[in-house]
């Protein structure tokens, strides 16, 4: 893989991401669940983004806070490929009704509205880390499914396929051995797009109070309650609010550079 | 009286990714008014970006990459460099002065506007001409033409039309303006060999009604014994032979040309041993050429030590004539 | 081209009706009991029967949904349990909000994605920011970039409101400066995905040849831009109008959210929140009902537009 400024600073983005998640404990400041008395206090030397309205360190709160994130979004975007990659693969291959049916129907899927069908269903299951992971991999399926079929359909076409059949290959060796490995770039860049648009959205859902429950620290959680002190101090909501940018950025620059 | 189009030293660079290709080499010719030229050589070999060239749409990246002078003489008598003119400057040229047709007569009209509308647009670009009277110059040429129902066509969309009529349409936005110079690139390669040879009557008969210039840009030798009096063969981005047809086919003086006209299939005489003799080898890549003269690794009269060193000028060998060839001299007739 | 929208037209309905039934019945399947979702988990089973009979939730599912269909084509969409108004006066006034704030914002998107990527001068001088503009789009959640904007303008600088809605009654230019900051924050994701789209069409459609053609005519760079490359490489920007419209049929939820905006996306989260089951039905069915009409529209729309398969 070829080192373009816009993977570079993807990967290092991600990089960052993924220290804070892993290293939280030994990173943070302080203890993100710890109140005290010293609530929503401006930035300063002990606490670099302030504290909260129970007097947490907001700092250290975005530092754990990824770990959620990131959990959420690897979560959806594996359960998403394990569904949408075979599901595309195969209708791609075999085509005929199967790919009729199976187009109209991630066509509809895809055109609706994917944070309202993943507020419905959050409603209807309960937030929680698996089922956030769960509800958006479920949403993010069918365009998964539709851009492996694609590229399944192109490499069909190519003719290194006939020249295979020529040989005598099955249908199974053909897929394992010319479609698969050609599908794999395209997939590896779908996933890191997966990953960043669950974060978006996982993000946006917490937001509207569908995340994970207090105290847990929770990026979209955090910019709600701080979006009601913004003008006493706007890093409450800020803060996170960047963490989630920084991050969805991050893998999306890395997902879309590939072509 | 003095040459319509004067081509000296064209030299065509494209450079990009960290290579720098030379597609056109110090190319010179003239053109006379009136007259009829044919460019010829086999893909790749540069004859294409000389026509763009004087049309000014290579789209080269950098200033250095165009030099040299084409100096066209305007309809209205002065003349002038066309390589020093601004952008803005060459729009008022194009489609005016000079006018180009493309290969692809599907892909060269925008499938979302009428034939009426980008004839219409020829019209007024240049002549500012008002609706009406745009569109009934538009139904003349296509009449002028020979397209059948013309008022139809006008209306009509190109993928509505065949490939024949697109071409005429092409033809028809092309010579709008009367312009003194048309550039036909490949213009009947993708056709029917019939609707070719319609097409070919037709710009014969368009030529001597408007007396404007053709250069005729192809890689097919029998198009061009039907259309030109004089001929350029063209070998990896230089002219390698020049000269009037009839001379030049019967009497090829530079190897390539001769391996090019043996490699024809003819009806007057079977192929020696039966087969075709093809130019061994392949045309060579313009960022890898080869030392000396461009052609000698295919050549059959290459002497090693002199033309893999010397790389051969442009010579007089008679009267309106040149070969770049060091031996042309020695090889017989 | 009658015969094939009409064709499309015809495949639709077939569509809409399969897909609000497969929407009543997961809906109500799983949410388990309606009522027992709306008097919540400690209710008496009599008050929950008692509820049932009321709502008719204990009849077959099927016969439930007929009966809602039927009378939604009557405007009846029953009444809500929160408030007991009808769901159909609760819905009406969020559409216009929403519909107000979506045309906007799409109208913003598709034509600074349009002219920017087209314009000769902005795609050499301007690219970069124009891709760096796309990219915060696409990556900066709704919320986020719409407490920034808050932030800046209205807490900070003071110039702009907060909130976005005020009435038109209370005045046009009051009610225009509170849409604005709304109108951008949701214009700014669609800026981003419309660009890339169109961009990516552009370029190809810049290496066709009648683009050579027309430059040979003697046309201008801007002509060739407007009026020969962007009437061709518009046409997929036309089928994501179509579908982001049918997306917003379910409101902008999280923009209407952090602009206090009564439109049908905060709406849609209060009844969830409140366990409204009939407005969140209502709302839902909405959805299903929009986004195959959009897509319908976005299908025509195409076929109007493009010569090729309107003629033959």
């Amino acid at each position: 893989m070829i080192l373009t400024p816009r993977r570079i600073v993807g990967l290092a983005l991600i990089a960052l991401a993924l220290a804070c998640a892993a290293l939280a404990d030994v990173i943070a400041p302080h203890d993100p669940l710890r109140s005290s008395v010293a609530f929503l206090s401006p930035p300063s030397a002990a606490h670099a983004l302030g504290t909260d309205e129970l007097g947490r360190d907001v700092l250290s709160r975005v530092i754990h806070g990824a770990r959620t994130s990131l959990v959420i979004g690897f979560g959806a975007a594996v359960v998403a490929m394990a569904i949408g990659a075979p599901v595309g693969l195969f209708a791609g291959y075999f085509g005929g009704r199967v790919d009729v049916v199976t187009v109209v129907l991630i066509d509809l899927f895809v055109s609706l509205p994917g944070l309202v069908l993943a507020l419905v269903i959050t409603v209807m299951v309960g937030p929680s880390l698996q089922n956030l992971a769960l509800v958006l991999g479920f949403v993010m399926w069918p365009g998964v499914a539709r851009l492996v079929r694609g590229q399944v359909l192109a490499i069909r076409e190519a003719t290194f396929i006939e020249a295979a059949r020529a040989v005598g290959g099955t249908p199974a060796w053909i897929i394992s051995r010319h479609v698969w490995p050609n599908t794999m770039r395209v997939a590896a860049a779908q996933f890191a797009v997966s990953v960043s648009f669950a974060i978006f959205t996982s993000s946006s859902l917490s937001f509207l109070g569908l995340g994970i429950p207090p105290p847990t620290p929770d990026w979209g959680g955090m910019v709600r309650t701080g979006y009601d002190f913004l003008a006493i101090n706007p890093l409450l909501s800020l803060g996170p609010g960047a963490a989630v940018t920084v991050t969805v950025l991050g893998f999306y620059l890395v997902g879309s550079s590939v072509e | 009286m003095s040459a319509l189009l004067e081509v000296r030293d064209l030299t065509v660079r494209f450079s990009g990714r960290g290579q720098v290709v030379n597609a056109v080499h110090r190319v010179s010719f003239d053109l006379a008014p009136g007259e009829t030229v044919a460019l010829v050589g086999e893909s790749g070999c540069g004859k294409s970006t000389i026509g763009l060239a004087i049309m000014g749409l290579t789209g080269v990246a950098r200033a250095g990459d165009l030099t040299g002078a084409i100096t066209l003489t305007f309809k209205a008598g002065k003349r002038r460099d066309l390589m020093g003119l601004s952008d803005r400057a060459m729009q008022a040229v194009r489609g005016n002065e000079v006018a180009m047709i493309f290969q692809e007569p599907m892909s060269s009209l925008n499938p979302v506007h009428t034939v009426g509308w980008q004839i219409r647009e020829a019209i007024t670009q240049h002549q500012g001409a008002s609706r009406t009277a745009a569109d009934d110059s538009a139904l003349g040429l296509l009449k002028q033409l020979g397209i059948p129902d013309a008022e139809r066509c006008l209306r009509a969309y190109p993928h509505q039309l065949s490939g024949g009529m697109r071409q005429r349409v092409m033809i028809a936005i092309a010579l709008s303006c009367r312009p003194s110079l048309l550039i036909a690139d490949e213009p009947t390669t993708a056709l029917d060999v019939t609707i070719q040879a319609q097409i070919l009557e037709l710009l014969k008969r368009l030529q001597a009604q408007t007396g404007m210039a053709i250069l005729f840009i192809t890689h097919n030798f029998g198009v061009v014994a039907e259309i030109a009096k004089r001929t350029m063969v063209m070998y990896a981005g230089q002219i390698v032979e020049a000269g009037a047809v009839s001379e030049v086919f019967h009497a090829p003086r530079m190897p390539y040309t001769r391996a090019l006209l043996d490699s024809l299939p003819r009806l007057d005489r079977a192929a020696p041993g039966g087969r075709l003799p093809a130019i061994p080898g392949q045309v060579p890549s313009p960022s890898a050429l080869p030392p000396g003269c461009a052609f000698h690794p295919r050549c059959r009269y290459a002497l090693p030590g002199l033309c893999d060193g010397r790389t051969p000028a442009l010579e007089m060998c008679d009267d309106r004539r040149v070969v770049r060839c060091l031996r042309w001299t020695e090889i017989a007739a | 081209m009658l015969t094939v929208i009409v064709r499309r037209v015809l495949l639709a309905i077939p569509t809409m009706i399969a897909l609000t039934a497969l929407l009543f019945f997961s809906l109500t399947a799983l949410l388990g009991s309606p009522a027992a979702m709306m008097l919540g988990q400690d209710a008496s089973p009599e008050a929950i029967a008692a509820v049932n009979a009321r709502y008719g939730f204990d009849r077959p599912l099927h016969v439930q949904y007929f009966d809602w269909i039927a009378a939604a084509i009557r405007g009846d969409f029953g009444r809500s349990h929160t408030t007991q108004q009808s769901v159909a006066s609760a819905i009406l006034p969020c559409i216009s909000v929403t519909l107000e704030l979506a045309f906007f914002a799409i109208v913003l998107a598709a034509l600074g994605a349009v002219i920017t990527n087209t314009l000769p001068a902005g795609r050499r001088v301007l690219g970069p920011f124009v891709v760096g503009a796309n990219l915060i789009g696409i990556t900066v959640p709704n919320f986020m970039l719409g407490i920034s904007l808050i932030f800046v303008f209205s807490v900070g600088l003071g110039w702009l409101p907060s909130t976005g809605w005020a009435p038109w009654s209370a005045g046009i230019l009051t009610h225009l400066t509170h849409m604005i900051l709304p109108v951008l924050t949701l214009s700014a994701y669609y800026f981003g995905v419309f660009s890339i789209v169109y961009r990516a069409e552009y370029r190809d459609v810049e290496k066709r040849l009648f683009i050579q053609a027309a430059r040979a005519k003697g046309v201008s760079r801007s002509r060739v831009a407007f009026r020969h490359a962007l009437p061709n490489a518009i046409l997929p920007v036309i089928t994501f109008v179509g579908l982001t419209l049918g997306q917003l049929t379910g409101g902008a939820v999280v923009t209407e959210t952090v602009f206090s905006m009564p439109g049908i996306g905060r709406l849609l989260v209060s009844s969830i929140a409140s366990h409204d089951f009939p407005v969140m039905l209502a709302i839902a069915m909405m959805i299903v009902i929009g986004v195959v009409f959009m897509n319908l529209l976005a299908d025509i729309a195409y076929t109007i537009v493009n010569p090729q398969i309107r003629i033959d």
